[in-house]
């Protein structure tokens, strides 16, 4: 695919290669020789170097994927070998480290099941999505994805996968997205002896069976099993201890925390040993829960595949290799990222309240002869109100400033000059303010990391378990659910469910 | 008071006392007399020093290229910031970003004048990813390059005219 070109053959930093200019092409995305199935290697590259893909052509990727998903039951059952990856979180440049041959291994000749949590966060979501349904596409039988908790509107729309497609696409294109998820299964039982889920168990959750019984065709609810099965948690404890069976999951602000009592409990009735989920960032990449005491095999195995989640974590993303029965860890570090400004800013938008800026400021500096004695003008609330009223009412304003005496004049011009100076303040500080994040650099430019975050810096010894505790307790207020209030104003499309028996549920 | 020729027009932004006062600056800042403003004559106000945007601006002003700032030169450059049309302070701004004014920002170019601002808080690498990414989301006709009317495209929604307003002379 034809790159950017270079015209005046000025570009100054030659050894990086520009993006392809065009979206891809339907001929080359679709190939004959493929027969209606995508070009995944083709795609791989393009996305990896930021290339685009044309609403249209996702729309028919979406499509032809939803046909597979559709058909799946609530609850898919595979043997190993088998990978199983973690959270993604929209960090693409991760996830093909992830594909490659010596850490989950080549999609052409190894099975994979994704736990979920694929889009939020980081800001390749658009290209994690389309790399996996393409490669599904291709190996319908062999590559499995189940449902995170940010599968879903209310969080896409709190976090930053519902910019991202406003941004690269439009309203049309997510809500289509959006309906694709609801696709999604929910559970796997690998080699009929471990249940992979993207959050945990449920005090709803007796059996499997139970999990076939929902309706899974629409937006998670914010309680019961659907919604426990992506969000509940093992409890933080090294015997998995907890009082009673369940705890009310307060990080989260929904669900559950499950200890050994509970997990033994379904673990058994169902004839499994463990319970294998994501959901929950890990330094490591991945956490044994060993509640049971170093012998057995471990009650929980949390699985992370996100590595320097959010970019500030600096975590180790890992995945799960089964093979023969035996469970492997693979790990994997981080890989960098384009630089993005937050929010997908261009250059244009983020430079020019700079440059106006400067221009202003040259200019009354030029301007203004030696002419100071002015205290210094600190923004007060007058300040702020005719800011506003003068850019409301600019023309006006500058008809009413000639005119009057001699006398008058030289007044009028002092305060002006002095009006404009505070004009030149306020600016200043409006822009510092959008401009604190973008100093630092490359920050993650999701919207709701707490800009705190990252001021607090990396401790004096370079710790890496601190540094993850530092991120994920100031980040952790983003664990929890977006309560209503809190979730942009859209309106939530309820479909019917197929089989009908169940009533549709109040949003 | 130099070239009354090409001033009727900027007439029309400024008043005769403000004509009479810019008049009276520019000499002021002509330290040498000469009845122009070179560059150092500008980057000798103090605070101009740390604005890493006033030889761009300086440019701009010089419209025939010889390297200084005459009265009428200076006079014109200010009527656009300084008056009410918004298509002039468009075009302005657009003149910022194109350095050889041949009507185009390039690549190079927009690298260029972004570096003058970030300095050091990007490397060279990602200041060329926003670049290369700013181009070709702008870039409607294929060129490579962002024409006047693309430029006004993308940035229709940051009210440059009222960014760049000028008052009180």
């Amino acid at each position: 695919m034809d790159s950017l070109k270079d015209p005046a053959n000025d570009r100054q930093v030659k050894t990086l290669k520009p993006p392809p200019h065009r979206p891809l092409s339907k001929n080359l995305m679709f190939p004959d020789k493929l027969k209606n199935k995508p070009d995944w290697k083709l795609l791989k590259d393009h996305l990896q170097r930021e290339g685009r893909v044309a609403k249209e052509e996702l729309f028919k990727l979406v499509a032809d994927c939803n046909k597979l998903l559709k058909n799946e039951g609530n609850v898919l059952y595979l043997q190993d070998p088998l990978t199983v990856v973690g959270d993604i979180h929209g960090q693409y440049y991760d996830l093909l480290k992830l594909l490659e041959p010596k850490v989950g291994g080549n999609p052409e000749t190894t099975k994979y099941l994704f736990l979920g949590d694929f889009v939020d966060r980081g800001s390749y979501s658009i290209e994690v999505v389309i790399l996996l349904y393409a490669i599904k596409i291709n190996y319908p039988n062999t590559v499995y994805f189940l449902r995170g908790n940010h599968e879903c509107r209310q969080l896409t729309a709190f976090f930053n996968f519902k910019d991202e497609c406003l941004y690269k696409y439009d309203q049309e294109t997510y809500d289509m997205l959006m309906d694709s998820f609801d696709l999604f299964p929910l559970a796997c039982i690998i080699n009929s002896k471990f249940i992979a889920i993207h959050g945990g168990i449920s005090p709803d959750l007796k059996s499997i069976e139970d999990v076939k019984k929902l309706d899974r065709y629409h937006e998670p609810p914010r309680s019961g099993l659907f919604c426990d099965l992506l969000w509940s948690d093992p409890v933080d404890h090294d015997q998995g201890n907890l009082d009673g069976q369940w705890k009310s999951n307060e990080v989260r602000g929904c669900s559950w925390f499950f200890g050994i009592d509970a997990s033994m409990k379904f673990l058994q009735r169902n004839s499994l040993i463990s319970i294998i989920r994501a959901h929950e960032a890990q330094l490591d990449g991945y956490k044994m829960h060993r509640w049971n005491g170093g012998q057995d095999f471990p009650v929980v195995i949390t699985i992370f595949s996100a590595p320097n989640y959010c970019d500030v974590y600096n975590n180790r993303g890992a995945v799960i290799k089964f093979e023969n029965n035996t469970l492997n860890i693979q790990q994997f570090q981080y890989t960098p990222h384009p630089y993005l400004l937050p929010n997908f800013m261009d250059i244009f938008t983020w430079s020019i309240p700079f440059v106006a800026e400067k221009i202003t400021e040259m200019l009354y500096n030029l301007i203004q002869a030696g002419d100071q004695g002015d205290d210094d003008d600190d923004v007060n609330q007058e300040d702020i109100e005719q800011f506003k009223q003068m850019t409301n009412q600019n023309k006006q304003f500058n008809k009413q400033q000639s005119g009057g005496s001699t006398g008058k004049s030289t007044e009028k011009l002092k305060n002006k000059l002095k009006f404009v100076a505070t004009m030149m303040k306020l600016q200043k500080t409006l822009r510092e303010e959008s401009e604190s994040v973008m100093k630092l650099k490359g920050a993650c430019p999701d919207k709701r990391l707490p800009k705190g975050i990252l001021s607090a810096g990396k401790t004096a010894i370079s710790d890496a378990l601190a540094d993850f505790n530092v991120a994920r307790n100031a980040d952790i207020v983003n664990e929890k659910m977006p309560t209503q209030a809190q979730v942009p104003q859209q309106s939530i499309a309820i479909k019917k469910p197929s089989n009908n028996t169940q009533q549709t549920k109040k949003k | 008071m130099g070239n009354g020729q090409g001033m009727e027009e900027q007439m029309g932004t400024f008043q005769p006392q403000e004509i009479k006062r810019l008049y009276k600056r520019f000499q002021f800042l002509d330290k040498d007399g000469s009845g122009q403003l070179e560059p150092s004559e500008l980057f000798d106000v103090p605070e101009l020093s740390q604005n890493p945007l006033v030889k761009r601006v300086f440019q701009i002003f010089d419209k025939d290229n010889d390297g200084k700032i005459s009265f009428a030169e200076f006079i014109t450059g200010l009527s656009s910031l300084y008056g009410n049309d918004e298509e002039e302070k468009l075009k302005f701004m657009f003149k910022i970003y194109d350095i050889d004014q041949d009507g185009f920002i390039t690549n190079g170019e927009l690298f260029k004048v972004l570096q003058m601002m970030v300095g050091n808080n990007l490397t060279d690498v990602q200041l060329q990813q926003l670049v290369d990414r700013t181009i070709i989301k702008a870039d409607e006709d294929f060129d490579s390059k962002i024409s006047f009317a693309e430029f006004k495209k993308m940035v229709k929604d940051l009210d440059v005219a009222s960014k760049l307003q000028m008052q009180g002379v």
